[in-house]
């Protein structure tokens, strides 16, 4: 750069393949990154004042409208935040099918984001379709994967987006043992099929970046995590729920309309497949902590380009834990356990496929819903992404502009941002000045 | 509505397959017309039915010639009922017709997909059907009801004839793009007399539009539909200069864009 050079702004449209609408400013003064905003644009849609004065029943069904690409996340984090406030607790058969339609979810959306928004970036395509002609079997198993995480939905959620079938309590229709048994041929396949997906991925390059996170995720007793545990963190955070909004903070920054999440007198955290993974590597069976071990991941993985390696293994982990449940499956004597609304509080935290997400609901004594927060995982990683990709961009600064913005690109679709959620990327602005 | 689980390897031939929501007013009306298909058991024609995912389409229509795709559209001030027919090997829908998409890939996307795979049927038409209502629970709306027969005899028609041949930008001779222009003339004379009276104009003397290279409507056919939307408005006898565009790659290629008017 010359000193009398001047403002150098570079615009790229709307950045593709990321889930909803947003964009990313970058101030380079000299040799130095002096601004990196990823601005979330997209307008807040207010679903919590949509909630107020509405029955809990109908929380799982509205909140299910926040993402249509994990609505299953909303509707267990809803229903299980509300049976915390009524003293509630689903057991047996009813929580095992909740843990199968969130396995469907975690099959259909991962492999949704390896196969046709991230593998692209690590293959040098532009997009999916750009890249569908040399790798056609990658794509074409791509779909079939999302099919059978689609066929669990369909089947326990009563359609693919948006499910209609999720109560507080349990469902309102259960399948029939002959239906789940169905599913069966399918998820085999699926497996065999998520083992493919992931030697594919393990033969991509990934570039050394190594980042000391925070990781913060749901720890169980014995499962691999998705609809409870404790909120843990490798940095001491070891919380029930009801303590989260004590331990993190949200605030507005000028340049998103999703809220920044922090953790009180910490600072940024990273919530997700990796955290969950690094986290969680001892409750994974030892058949997948092998297949992660083969694919070159260590047990705790703090490079977030590998992050498609743990989207493979979730998926993986999430075949087999659908055929375990359907393999041991006893219908349950009804499709719903009774609620008895109260005046109360109640809070819960499940592990959507991109990580933690919060609900807390404030009830009356007929279950009318007082107050509701929801705290989506995009929002909690806002912070993290912006000082990943400070460190990601001091360390490229030679590169040309267009070559820093596809690198910038490809860094963030790392993280899996879904902007719908979190309000809802992206537009990349890079103002280079000496 | 499940998707019906298909064996794409072995099922070679012509598929129907409808795309709705059954509880969503007229948007039943894919499902409904194919369920009427699939009734009359016609040798070679297998009926599926679909959410409308555009990624799960494309396995749905994988292995057959010829796809026929039928789905309710919302197109601004149309007709119910109107018949929008596309070829889509070789055309994309254009942004007028509205299908529900999710946010990441719509119906174009998932044809380029499947195309850069190789998997795109021989022949792949959209049939679009203009909806009136799309309210919870509704059932069809009258209007809709009225013409679901002669939709259907549409439908039986396009069925009969054989394999389009690739390559050709021949669309299916079931009634053209039936109405298409109806709806883009209603809009632009709309515009036409709102810009009118806010210059308080009493007459339109001049008009200048620009067709997008993939505008569905050719210069000559443009004139001929000016010529009776203009009757009895503001705009009549007016001058009409058309510029017809090259680049399939402008953002309005798809479009009809009203560049500028002369009023006295």
């Amino acid at each position: 750069m010359t000193p009398d050079e001047k403002t150098k702004i570079i615009q790229v449209n709307y950045l593709a393949r990321v889930e909803g609408e947003g964009a990313m400013f970058l101030k380079i003064r000299g040799n130095e990154v002096a601004d990196i905003q990823l601005r979330i644009f997209e307008p807040p849609r207010f679903f919590e004042a949509l909630l107020r004065g509405r029955s809990y029943t109908e929380a799982p069904d509205i909140t299910a409208r926040i993402c249509g690409i994990c609505p299953v996340a909303y509707q267990m984090s809803a229903v299980h935040a509300i049976e915390n406030a009524f003293g509630l607790r689903v057991t047996g058969p009813l929580r095992d099918l909740r843990r199968l339609l969130y396995c469907g979810e975690w099959i259909s959306s991962h492999t949704l984001h390896i196969t046709m928004l991230h593998a692209p970036d690590f293959l040098g395509y532009e997009s999916a379709v750009h890249m569908a002609k040399d790798h056609k079997e990658a794509v074409a198993r791509g779909l079939q994967l999302k099919k059978t995480g689609n066929r669990i939905l369909s089947l326990l959620g009563g359609r693919e987006i948006h499910p209609i079938n999720v109560r507080v309590g349990g469902f309102y229709k259960i399948p029939l043992k002959s239906e789940l048994q169905a599913l069966l041929p399918h998820l085999r396949e699926a497996r065999a099929l998520a083992m493919a997906m992931i030697e594919w991925t393990a033969g991509f390059d990934y570039p050394d970046f190594e980042v000391d996170y925070e990781f913060v995720a749901l720890r169980h007793p014995e499962e691999y995590p998705l609809n409870e545990g404790r909120i843990t963190s490798n940095k001491t955070l070891d919380i029930l729920p009801d303590a989260f909004e004590t331990v993190i903070e949200e605030s507005h920054v000028p340049h998103s309309t999703a809220l920044h999440a922090a953790m009180k007198g910490r600072g940024s955290y990273f919530v997700g497949p990796m955290a969950r993974y690094s986290l969680n590597f001892d409750r994974l069976p030892a058949s997948i902590q092998a297949v992660a071990q083969s694919a070159g991941l260590v047990p705790v993985c703090c490079n977030p380009y590998r992050s498609i390696l743990v989207r493979g293994l979730e998926v993986l982990y999430a075949c087999e834990e659908a055929l375990r449940i359907i393999e041991q499956y006893t219908p349950p004597p009804e499709p719903a356990m009774t609620v008895t609304p109260k005046a109360s509080t109640g809070y819960a935290c499940t592990e959507a496929p991109r990580g933690l997400l919060y609900h807390r609901y404030r009830t009356d004594e007929n279950g009318l819903i007082l107050e509701a927060n929801i705290v989506p995982p995009t929002s909690q990683n806002q912070k993290r992404i912006e000082e990943d990709l400070r460190r990601y961009v001091a360390g490229s600064l030679e590169l040309p502009d267009e070559q820093l913005k596809q690198h910038c690109e490809h860094a963030i679709r790392n993280y899996d941002p879904c902007i719908s959620c979190s309000t809802h990327f992206l537009k990349l602005d890079v103002d280079r000045q000496p | 509505m499940n998707t019906e689980t298909i064996n794409t390897e072995i099922n070679t031939g012509q598929r129907v397959i409808g795309i709705g929501n059954r509880h969503r007013g007229d948007d039943a009306i894919g499902l409904i017309l194919a369920e009427k298909i699939q009734a009359e058991t016609l040798d070679h024609v297998q009926v599926l039915f679909s959410n409308g995912d555009p990624m799960t389409l494309i396995q749905d229509w994988q292995g057959a010639d010829k796809v026929i795709l039928i789905d309710a559209v919302s197109v601004r001030d149309a007709v119910p009922g109107t018949l929008y027919c596309f070829h889509l090997n070789h055309q994309p829908l254009p942004a007028v017709i509205n299908t529900c998409s999710s946010h990441f890939m719509g119906l174009n996307e998932a044809v380029n997909l499947s195309k850069a795979m190789g998997t795109l049927p021989e022949a792949l038409i959209f049939f679009g059907i203009a909806g009136h209502s799309f309210g919870l629970g509704e059932g069809l709306s009258p209007p809709m009801a009225a013409c679901s027969d002669d939709l259907l005899a549409r439908i039986r028609d396009a069925l009969k004839q054989a394999c389009y041949p690739i390559g050709t930008q021949t669309s299916p001779k079931v009634g053209d793009p039936l109405m298409h222009e109806f709806s883009l003339m209603a809009d632009l004379m709309k515009k036409i007399e709102q810009l009118a009276q806010e210059a308080e104009a009493g007459k339109v003397t001049r008009i200048h539009v620009k067709l997008g290279a993939l505008a569905h409507i050719s210069a000559d056919h443009f004139r001929e539909h000016f010529t009776h939307a203009t009757q009895g408005t503001v705009a009549e006898g007016a001058r009409l200069d058309v510029e017809t565009l090259t680049d399939t790659n402008d953002p309005y290629a798809q479009d009809i864009v009203l560049e500028s008017i002369e009023a006295v």
